[in-house]
């Protein structure tokens, strides 16, 4: 459904500013099409290779070295006044979670058999996520610069979809000896191995377009999700912050992802490589 | 190189051809023009030269290569500079008369002769210049004083032996080496004292290795101590005569005597002026030290003319007019007026003459009214200067024109302007400022309530009749009234030019037709010219524009007009890259960048199927003289238009009657300009302009002028000018 009304939207507000559309463009050339990398430094999160720069030390990711997440992109842009462009885009990063976030376990087996299990642990190992956003922007030139070339502010809307990953053997908990008969047992079941959400962020960004032999564009800027920049004060001190704290096995992916998710698309540099018709 | 056989041949042939047939300056002037065919520095790629320069420079034994390899880039791009400007006559009469006295010179020595590359200059300027490349140049100011063919010869030599003697060269690497030394704790004014003793030094040895060249030909050794005088008086007019009130007078119009300077200040004598900051000794020091080669020689049989005196005073009076020309182009009114005012005296019946002076009325008058301003950067910027700045004989005209109240100025105008008018009914402009000057009129209020119209009786009588009517006074605004009233009609009795007018409405059905009637009637100009088309009021479309533009500039709109514009005249591109390190225009990287420039405009034009007409000197064949001075009207006409303050849009420009003929000529009015500024080194900076100015109209009806804190890189460059060629096409 919300893809739809995504579609729809980009149908509805874009394609006839295209048509009536009189921007001049870069000597004509309005289309502009590419791909785009971005970098964000891993400093408290984990890259999907398990590294991060400082990361948490309840978390279990290799601290201490250079990590930095990586996000592909492919869009297509179009002049659509003399200082604005519109722009299509799909970014794919891949990502994981060093399970810094502590979990509650409630063994209701155990419970039904008359023993107290519940306690809350950091799981072991890592989880992955990989994801795809879908952003529809626009980038408004600064005066004196025409799109697709100078320097600009961008902002937009982009639907994160992203898919988290677990290896039960891997990532799981384990009770203390104090449980007597269910000591060292371990929880694995965090649901589903593969689990899919979607979540909104509204982009914003500035940057800089060059063009180099009248065809070739070179773009290149820092970009942020505001949701992200807002919630990083919170983040910093945890998700647990943010809601309630009660991360149960059945809920720990979905929350813990959003916010590593969040932090991925936080505070991006890029750079990109158009090309321009 | 051409031989002096061939280059007299070619003289020869194009007075044989009629092509340099006098002028009849009795009857009228026209404008001097290049003629023939252009010489190399046209068609050549200055880089080039340059190279070859250096490369023979590099063969050499020389310890300032460094030094001479900057100086020979610097020297060749002023000179390509100078011929191209558009200011440099090519093959014209005045030329043409230069190098026959260079010939005269240089009968001896056609080596020399050879080498050089004589031009006159369209400047008011008083001086002349050598370069080491064999080029010379001649202001038109300068001619334009010369007493004697003898006078302009010794000047003349006085050039040849600064290129003989390589004084440019040598002076360029003295100066730079003052410059730079850093170390040697002499403060900036110890620099220039220096510098100038060099110069000095030249300028001395110029002076006597010219007077050996001009004692070779038979010409009166003391005019060469005598030209010291005309160059010591340059500051003054080229004629000193009394101005005379009577020549803007008529039957019916007599100036008051109040309006007269009678006793005019005398001439300071500046002979013996600290020439310390002075790059030329000062004229006494200068005429005693050729007074000493001459008082040893033998004078008996020399003469004053070589050539023939009737040539030198034709050539002489091209170069008078031309400064009648040239100080209208620098909206410098009081000199343009006196200058023709001179001229008058020996050709009374010029048109071309009457015109000036018609012109100089007519900008005096919209000066007097504030629509004539000057660019803060002007010369002129303080305006018309009182008559105590000024010495002798054209104190006159400074007093009367402060003097004068602009109303009655703007009434003298029109009575001179319509009476030439009528002398000479073919004149375009004549007929054009006639009616402006109606236009202006009808906003003069000159308080009286009528000009005479009939005859002295019958005005007399409808001025006693309004005398007469006493209203019956019943309160104390009444009694104001009548008091305003009698005021009137006082001045209305006492106002000296209430007959100004008078045998022309009687006699003239056309200035009755046309003088603007009491009541409100708009009347509308004959004339579809530029002078018409002002409109003086200030209810008028004009102010209403200026208003709107100013409400578009404050939210940063740099266009002025959505126009829609598919041709152009497109003048020359300019690209000009200042080097902070060095602070000075880096000519190569210049010279290499317009060249893109120009590559690219053309290419984008092209692009959006928009029309240009190149009128660029950088890009003429050696049959392109026609090119030229149409290229050389347009910059007269934009040198005008921008010494002007630059709101003053719609100002009359009266320098170019010509651009009319360019206008038909190109099928446009529409000149674009575009030029683009660059620093390099330290805090980068890239200004980019674009303009259109429409000659027709005398309005700048688009504009992109920005300014960058970056790189001049090709994407902004392309940008821009895609930009500017979209918008016009398009419109914004």
């Amino acid at each position: 459904m919300i893809k739809r009304i995504f579609l729809c939207f980009l149908v509805i507000a874009v394609l006839p500013g295209i048509i009536k559309s009189q921007a001049p463009g870069y000597i004509g050339k309005r289309f502009q099409v590419g791909y785009g990398f971005y970098l964000s430094p891993a400093f408290m999160g984990s890259t999907y290779q398990g590294n991060s720069i400082f990361g948490y030390h309840s978390g279990n990711a290799n601290r201490g070295t250079f990590a930095c997440n990586t996000i592909h992109e492919g869009f297509v842009e179009y002049a659509l006044k003399k200082r604005l462009m519109i722009g299509v885009s799909v970014r794919y990063f891949r990502t994981s979670f060093d399970n810094s976030v502590q979990c509650f376990v409630y063994d209701a087996e155990a419970s039904s058999q008359g023993a107290s299990v519940s306690f809350v642990e950091f799981p072991s190992g890592l989880y992955y996520i990989t994801g795809l956003n879908y952003q529809i922007y626009n980038k408004l030139y600064f005066k004196k610069y025409i799109a697709p070339w100078g320097r600009y502010l961008i902002s937009g809307i982009s639907l994160r979809t992203f898919t988290c990953r677990y290896n039960p053997d891997e990532m799981f908990l384990s009770a203390s000896s104090n449980f007597g008969q269910y000591s060292n047992k371990k929880y694995s079941d965090f649901g589903p191995q593969q689990q899919k959400f979607m979540r909104f962020d509204i982009m914003a960004g500035f940057g800089r377009n060059r063009v180099f032999g009248n065809r070739i564009s070179v773009d290149y800027g820092f970009n942020t999700g505001l949701i992200g920049l807002f919630t990083s004060l919170f983040d910093a001190i945890g998700p647990e912050s943010l809601s309630d704290n009660l991360y149960t096995q059945a809920n720990y992916m979905k929350k813990t992802s959003v916010w590593r998710v969040r932090g991925v698309n936080r505070l991006n540099a890029f750079i990109k490589i158009g090309y321009l018709f | 190189m051409q031989s002096i056989s061939s280059r007299a041949f070619i003289s020869a042939m194009m007075v044989a051809s009629g092509l340099f047939a006098q002028q009849n300056l009795s009857e009228n002037y026209v404008p001097l023009k290049s003629q023939g065919t252009l010489p190399e520095v046209f068609t050549q790629d200055i880089k080039k030269v340059v190279k070859q320069d250096i490369t023979d420079l590099n063969k050499s034994k020389d310890n300032d290569k460094n030094l001479k390899s900057t100086y020979f880039t610097e020297a060749n791009y002023e000179i390509e500079k100078i011929v191209k400007s558009g200011n440099t006559l090519i093959n014209d009469e005045v030329s043409l008369y230069l190098n026959r006295l260079a010939d005269v010179l240089l009968k001896n020595n056609p080596t020399l002769r050879n080498e050089l590359h004589i031009y006159a200059l369209k400047s008011s300027v008083v001086n002349a210049y050598s370069y080491d490349k064999g080029y010379i140049f001649i202001d038109l100011g300068l001619i334009a004083q010369a007493e004697t063919e003898a006078q302009l010869a010794y000047i003349l030599s006085h050039e040849i032996s600064h290129y003989t003697k390589k004084h440019n060269i040598q002076g360029y690497v003295k100066n730079e080496k003052i410059d730079r030394d850093h170390y040697s704790g002499k403060s900036y004014d110890d620099k220039l004292l220096e510098k100038c003793q060099y110069s000095k030094e030249f300028e001395s040895e110029a002076d006597l290795e010219g007077f050996k060249l001009f004692e070779l030909s038979n010409y009166n050794f003391t005019q060469a101590e005598k030209a010291f005088d005309v160059l010591q008086y340059a500051h003054l007019p080229f004629e000193l005569v009394e101005f005379k009130k009577s020549f803007l007078e008529t039957d019916y119009f007599k100036i008051p005597d109040a309006y007269q300077l009678k006793e005019v200040s005398s001439i300071k004598n500046n002979a013996n002026e600290d020439d310390s900051k002075s790059t030329h000794p000062n004229t006494a020091k200068r005429k005693v030290a050729i007074g000493e080669l001459i008082k040893n020689r033998n004078n008996s049989g020399r003469v004053d003319y070589i050539l023939s005196e009737k040539d030198f005073m034709y050539v002489r009076d091209l170069a008078r007019f031309e400064m009648c020309r040239l100080y209208l182009k620098n909206r410098d009114y009081p000199n343009a007026f006196y200058a023709a005012y001179i001229l008058e005296q020996k050709y009374p019946n010029n048109q071309y003459l009457a015109e000036v002076i018609s012109k100089c009325l007519y900008a005096i008058s919209l000066y007097d009214k504030g629509d004539v301003r000057y660019n803060k950067d002007s010369h002129l910027s303080d305006g018309i200067v009182g008559h105590s700045e000024i010495e002798s004989y054209p104190q006159q005209i400074y007093f009367l024109i402060n003097k004068m109240p602009a109303n009655e100025w703007t009434i003298m105008s029109l009575n001179y302007i319509y009476r030439s008018h009528k002398k000479f009914p073919n004149s375009v402009p004549l007929n054009a400022m006639a009616d402006s000057m109606f236009t202006l009129i009808k906003n003069v209020s000159w308080g009286i309530s009528d000009f005479v119209r009939t005859d002295q009786k019958k005005a007399a009588e409808t001025v006693v009749k309004k005398d007469t009517v006493v209203k019956e006074i019943k309160s104390k605004t009444d009694m104001i009234a009548n008091i305003q009233q009698e005021r009137i009609n006082n001045n209305h009795d006492t106002a000296y030019y209430k007959d100004i007018y008078l045998d022309l409405f009687m006699n003239d059905k056309e200035f009755v037709s046309k003088f603007p009637a009491a009541s409100n009637v708009e009347f509308t100009p004959s004339s579809g010219s530029g002078f018409g088309d002002y409109k003086p009021s200030r209810n008028n479309d004009y102010v209403k524009t200026e208003v709107k533009r100013k409400k578009k500039g404050k939210k940063g709109d740099n266009i002025e007009n959505n126009v829609k514009i598919e041709k152009v005249i497109l003048l020359e591109p300019f690209y000009i890259q200042i080097d902070r390190a060095a602070d000075k225009i880096d000519n190569l990287s210049s010279d290499q960048k317009q060249e893109k420039l120009i590559e690219t405009v053309k290419t984008i034009a092209e692009k959006e199927n928009f029309q240009t007409v190149a009128l660029d000197p950088g890009l003429l064949t050696s049959g392109d003289v026609d090119k030229v001075n149409d290229y050389s009207v347009l910059n007269d006409w934009f040198f005008e238009k921008f010494d002007g303050d630059r709101n003053s849009d719609g100002v009359p420009i009266f320098n170019t009657d010509q651009v009319e003929n360019l206008v038909k000529k190109y099928g446009t009015s529409y000149v674009l300009k575009i030029g683009i500024i660059s620093l390099k080194g330290g805090r980068k900076r890239t200004w980019f302009y674009s303009g259109i100015i429409d000659l027709k109209t005398n309005k700048e009806v688009f504009k992109l002028y920005e300014v960058f804190r970056e790189k001049d890189t090709r994407d902004l460059i392309n940008s821009k000018i895609y930009q500017t060629f979209f918008e016009l096409k398009h419109g914004k």
